[in-house]
């Protein structure tokens, strides 16, 4: 376990290229909610982000804070109810995963075959060591980075200002907030991760400015896809953030690349898988021990793949669609009175 | 273990090419698709530019469908090769089509891409281009040289969510020729 150390920044990477998944799926979500000002929600949202940042800050390891302040059994417990979320996220995303494949350009294919590919991948990384993960997921930020900059640039460039200005009732902006805290709230699997972590001087502060970065950098996204197709059809389209990408490029140079963005953003689903994974693994691990912890692997994996080739499109959407509520607990509110019963009791 | 399987990855690489075996040069690039409306649901009509570097004459194809989909299920049964619409540039829609479900399907269906730019026709759409002796050379001149340029698909689409209507030239015979008439608002 000793060499199996990652540091602040690994694990900041890991959380901000993972979180683009959830992240690129947001326009639709916030457009449907604050209309025009939909890029405002996000902004918006960046004091709680910065609260759930000091709050995570402060507990460390969660499952250990866990058991530390609600006792052995009640830790325990709760510890494995994280487990089930990062299954039931697991499920989610992989379905969402390959449904995105199969809108962009992969109709006629098995969709099971992709599931399989990108579970199998994430498992390979989930079982070995999470340095060796995180390493990967730094290769994986680069390339994202870069295409996502991409974007962006190119974006702004067809923006159209009316889209982005109406007036819009406070409670329509507060109904975005919702959704966009829900995935803030992933981030909290972060702080499952079990184990060693390398603090580097300064590390406070720049949590709290990655923090504050994926908050713009949701914003932006939002800006360029709801600036250039409005609100009322970035709510009414599957993808509109890979709508987008279709109508960018450079005229006689570079053309029609939302087939490969959306393979490039595989990588993202890959370190969201992954975290899932060890998420899975490290809550497990806390309660039954760090073996059985990499020995439920596979069969989660197993079952998540099963399952959801078992669950229909309209339910995992829903279910997608409601799993901002569930986030919120236990990414927001549970280490939050976790937190509060710790400073009360002084455990 | 890790030679096999790396093997057989190496081996996936190799055989899945990704190539769902249509040929270049059996595709059919559709530059201009008309969409009327007839009493089973859609006709379209497809037209392709010339081929082969000018070797061999453009080719008008024409399917019937209830829907957009199946309409164009019937287009791809006819002709000699696969018509494309990745390079579609013109989209015309006849009277009585209706135009946002039209939008909406080509914008998500995604082949199309949302590029080409709209035109309205009073009146068949196919008879209208039918009477031109170029339409794709002589529509795609009209778009660069006949004042503001019409809405492209997306454009449109954006319109009609945000405001309900949309403003488009209307397409106009002449002759032999094409020419465009005064703008049109419509849902």
């Amino acid at each position: 376990m000793e060499e199996d150390r990652i540091s602040a920044r690994q694990r900041r990477v890991l959380l901000f290229t993972a979180l683009l998944v959830p992240a690129v799926a947001l326009p639709g979500r916030l457009a449907e909610a604050a209309g025009d000002l939909s890029w405002l929600v996000p902004l918006l949202c960046i004091p709680a982000a910065l609260l759930l940042c000091w709050i995570l800050g402060r507990l460390g390891d969660l499952p250990a804070a866990l058991r530390r302040v609600w006792g052995g059994f009640f830790g325990g417990a709760l510890t494995l109810i994280y487990s089930t979320w990062c299954f039931f996220l697991l499920i989610l995303y992989l379905k969402g995963l390959v449904s995105r494949l199969v809108l962009i350009g992969a109709q006629g294919f098995a969709p099971i075959l992709f599931a399989a590919v990108a579970l199998g991948i994430a498992l390979h990384m989930a079982r070995g060591t999470r340095g060796a993960f995180c390493r990967g997921t730094e290769l994986f930020y680069l390339v994202l980075a870069v295409v996502l900059g991409g974007i962006l640039l190119l974006g702004v460039f067809h923006i159209k200002g009316e889209n982005l200005w109406s007036f819009v009732l406070p409670t329509e902006l507060v109904g975005g907030i919702a959704p966009m805290l829900g995935v803030v709230s992933l981030g909290t699997l972060g702080a499952l991760l079990a184990g060693n972590i390398e603090s580097a001087p300064g590390d406070k502060w720049r949590r709290y400015g990655w923090t504050t970065g994926f908050c713009v950098t949701v914003a932006l996204i939002t800006l360029v896809v709801v600036g250039r197709l409005g609100a009322p059809l970035t709510a009414a389209l599957p993808a509109p953030f890979f709508t987008l990408v279709q109508g960018l490029g450079v005229a006689g140079m570079l053309q029609r690349v939302e087939g490969a963005v959306a393979a490039l953003w595989v990588l993202s689903d890959l370190a969201l898988l992954g975290l899932l994974l060890f998420g899975l693994r490290g809550t497990v691990g806390a309660v039954c021990g760090q073996t059985w912890g990499r020995r439920i692997l596979p069969a989660a994996a197993m079952a998540a793949l099963l399952l959801g080739a078992l669950m229909s499109e309209e339910l995992a959407v829903g279910l997608r669609n409601g799993v901002a509520q569930v986030n919120l607990v236990l990414g927001f509110l549970v280490p939050a009175a976790t937190l509060l019963v710790a400073r009360l009791t002084g455990r | 273990m890790k030679r096999v399987l790396w093997g057989g990855v190496a081996l996936c690489v190799l055989l899945l090419t990704g190539c769902a075996g249509r040929e270049p040069e059996n595709t059919i690039l559709v530059r201009i698709l008309a969409v009327d409306r007839v009493e089973v649901g859609l006709r379209l009509t497809a037209y392709s530019g010339v081929q082969d570097l000018g070797k061999t004459p453009g080719v008008c194809l024409t399917g019937e469908g209830d829907t957009l989909e199946t309409a164009l299920k019937a287009l791809r049964t006819k002709g000699n090769g696969y018509p494309a619409l990745t390079h579609m540039t013109q989209l015309v829609v006849g009277e009585g089509v209706p135009l946002q479900p039209l939008l909406e399907s080509l914008v998500t269906g995604r082949e199309t891409g949302y590029s080409a730019t709209l035109w309205r026709v009073s009146g068949a759409a196919a008879e209208v281009l039918a009477g031109a002796k170029t339409p794709v050379e002589r529509l795609e001149a009209l778009e660069k040289n006949g004042g503001v340029p019409p809405p492209n698909i997306l454009d449109g689409l954006v319109s009609l969510k945000r405001e309900g209507q949309v403003a488009l030239p209307v397409l106009l015979p002449a002759g032999e020729d094409l020419t465009r008439g005064g703008d049109r608002r419509g849902g």
